[in-house]
């Protein structure tokens, strides 16, 4: 049987795993690209990393507001209002670090206002895709530390009131409809 | 409902027997063995985020979202990309129709229609096989992967048909794995192209690519011609899925468990096909009579309502929107691009896109065009040989006795390892589309099974459903359009131009 962990940095860090992991992967999309097609390792391991670390951060940022109940798990709505924000922030620190490394100061883009809204809109099919990543990878990582990590025990137990709490207010929906459904039949 | 008491239908293997079947009551739909009535589950929240969309998402998001309207946007501008939008939404109408038949029977829609007319399930069989063995499907992603790796593309092909087969193999539910696979590689997709499209893309080329959308009306001359016009007929059918991809999904409906699927056990690889429960041959009903079944059936319908709008047309838009994003900067920057496109051929023409990307915006985005590629190569390669051997698996167990003693799993085996040897075979020694003789009615043939597969909803869904769960009069209407769209535009671009690709 594995310790359990006490120390709340390497709970916290742990949790936060799968979000930031998924976050990361965008990194490795970029860098790793630019490597097949033909950059310098150097380059490349730049863009994977500028791009890469703001996102994982965002990324297992998300996972901790899931944590701490302010995101709602499987719901939409908040991930895209939080990568809303969090989408643009990284595009403009991967652009500004990448400009830092290749003429040797930082840039912004031109027209950021433009370019912040611009990523600001594509931000929300990326959290289509990060949600849906992010609720098919969560339960199992959580299964899987759950013996020693107490957070992602609570975790869990979120997840599981949730689909519960889904599944009761169906139920009464439902059960509401019929109710209405009835009463227009009798009259 | 119009459901009878006996005479009841025979038992079949794993049922009850005796006395309790005498009293079973059927739904008798078409002259095939009548459906038993059994009780609908309750429906899950009708929010959720994987289905079996995955395997519709990951069939159809293929060439028409990555190549096909890319280049019709370079061509004929943003303002095309209305009719993209009637496409993936007649398609979205499409999925929910073909739902309503396999969630209220547990039946493919293969077995609809044969309860209609056996021949026309036996059209689709033969139109199955005939369409769908040739391996060309797979040469779009492993071309793109050998364009990124140098790694010959039939190389490539063989070892990926041959891993999907031991994988779909060993699996112990080939649903299930499946599912989690093809969700990783689709959220993988969506991620990507989300990035992509940031990384290269502009305000400017997002607000036009959106605004296109919504130019209702605009078709410009140079469509009408024998050069575009089975072109953007071909693009429009192929918004989403394509030829018997919409079929398939019945069988994945079902095998997800949902409606009345889950009466049905699901296929286990060959190497489980010992543990294999007895299959049902053909299908079951709910008591459409009674207010709690039909409150749990509405249920049903939203769920996959928000399957079709939300999962299906919401990820299909943002994939294509993505990579229009991704064309569009690439024509801005580098505008020889649409010379090139216009002038290529499918298989020249998308080295020469990923070249144009190149030229445009440095070797990163010609990398990033071909690995999507690549991608959706691989996850139509999953999903196009499980949804083909549970096709034809399904339609030779449901309706040829003799076969029954094989059980499910081993006839999903026989047919799943005998279209990959045929592939490895005709890949490394044989044309890989099919033989160039029949390449035109290979390629009428996908178009002509989309507008069958119409006129075949509207038979099965308003014949051989009980009347409270039949469709709409709005719905038949789009169905409707759809075939006559289909049918109508194939027979047009054929007597009119004399071309009957359309890709």
């Amino acid at each position: 049987m594995s310790t359990v962990i006490t120390s709340r940095p390497a709970g916290l860090g742990e949790l936060m795993l799968p979000g930031a992991g998924i976050g990361a992967s965008t990194g490795l999309m970029a860098g790793g690209l630019a490597l097949v097609a033909g950059l310098p390792l150097h380059l490349a391991a730049v863009h994977l990393i500028m791009l890469g670390l703001p996102m994982a951060l965002f990324g297992g940022g998300y996972t901790l507001l899931c944590a701490r109940g302010t995101a709602k798990p499987g719901a939409f709505g908040p991930a895209a209002v939080y990568w809303l924000l969090a989408f643009p922030i990284a595009r403009i620190v991967h652009e500004a670090t990448v400009q830092l490394y290749v003429v040797g100061r930082p840039g912004l883009p031109e027209a950021l206002w433009a370019f912040a809204l611009y990523n600001a809109l594509l931000s929300t099919g990326f959290a289509f895709g990060f949600i849906w990543l992010h609720e098919k990878l969560i339960p199992l990582w959580l299964m899987r530390i759950r013996g020693h990590n107490p957070r992602a025990e609570a975790l869990l137990e979120v997840y599981t009131s949730y689909a519960s709490m889904i599944f009761e207010h169906q139920q009464q929906r439902d059960a509401l409809r019929r109710a209405r459904r009835e009463r227009r039949r009798k009259q | 409902m119009d459901s009878t008491q006996p005479p009841a239908a025979p038992p079949p293997a794993g049922e009850a027997s005796g006395s309790e079947v005498k009293e079973e009551r059927v739904w008798k739909a078409g002259g095939l063995e009548p459906m038993p009535i059994r009780k609908l589950p309750a429906a899950p929240p009708s929010m959720h985020i994987i289905g079996p969309t995955v395997f519709l998402l990951a069939l159809g998001v293929g060439m028409g979202e990555s190549y096909m309207w890319p280049r019709l946007v370079l061509v004929f501008g943003p303002e095309i990309r209305w009719l993209f939008l009637i496409g993936v939404s007649l398609q979205a109408v499409v999925m929910l129709e073909m739902a309503r038949y396999a969630m209220a029977t547990g039946e493919s829609i293969f077995s609809g229609a044969a309860r209609v007319f056996k021949p026309l399930m036996w059209f689709f069989f033969v139109t199955a096989i005939a369409v769908y063995i040739w391996p060309g499907h797979l040469s779009a992603g492993a071309g793109a992967f050998e364009d990124l790796t140098g790694i010959p593309w039939q190389v490539t092909a063989t070892i990926g048909m041959i891993l999907v087969g031991v994988l779909f193999t060993l699996a112990r539910v080939i649903y299930d794995l499946l599912e989690k696979v093809l969700g990783v590689l689709i959220g993988l997709l969506v991620i990507g192209t989300a990035v992509a499209a940031a990384i290269v893309g502009s305000f400017a080329d997002l607000g036009a690519t959106l605004a296109g959308m919504f130019a209702f009306g605009y078709f410009p001359d140079q469509m009408m011609t024998a050069a575009w016009f089975p072109v953007v007929v071909g693009s429009i059918a192929f918004a989403g899925p394509s030829g018997m991809q919409q079929m398939w999904y019945t069988l994945h409906l079902r095998e997800s468990g949902a409606g009345m699927g889950s009466h049905i056990p699901k296929v286990r690889g060959l190497a489980h096909s010992g543990e294999q429960e007895a299959a049902p041959h053909r299908g079951f009903m709910f008591d459409t009579d009674d207010p709690a079944e039909m409150e749990k059936w509405r249920g049903w319908r939203r769920w996959v309502t928000f399957d079709a709008i939300a999962l299906f047309w919401g990820v299909t838009m943002l994939v294509t929107i993505a990579f229009t994003v991704m064309a569009m900067a690439a024509a801005q920057l580098q505008p020889g691009v649409v010379e090139i496109i216009e002038n290529g051929e499918r298989d020249a023409a998308l080295p020469a896109m990923a070249a144009a990307f190149g030229q445009a915006g440095g070797s990163v985005m010609s990398g990033l065009f071909l690995g999507f590629i690549s991608l959706i190569g691989l996850n139509a390669t999953l999903g196009l040989f499980d949804s083909f051997a549970r096709g034809q698996s399904d339609m030779t167990y449901s309706h040829i006795k003799s076969s029954r003693k094989f059980g499910i799993s081993k006839l999903y085996g026989f047919f799943l390892w005998g279209v990959i040897a045929f592939g490895i075979v005709i890949l490394n020694f044989g044309p890989a589309d099919g033989p160039g003789a029949i390449l035109d009615t290979l390629a009428f043939l996908s178009t002509f099974a989309m507008g069958a597969y119409c006129v075949t909803l509207l038979l099965v869904n308003n014949r051989m459903l009980p009347k409270p769960i039949r469709p709409g009069i709005v719905t038949n209407l789009v169905i409707g359009f759809a075939a006559v769209f289909y049918l109508g535009m194939l027979f047009y671009s054929v007597l009119v131009f004399g071309v009957s690709d359309m890709g």
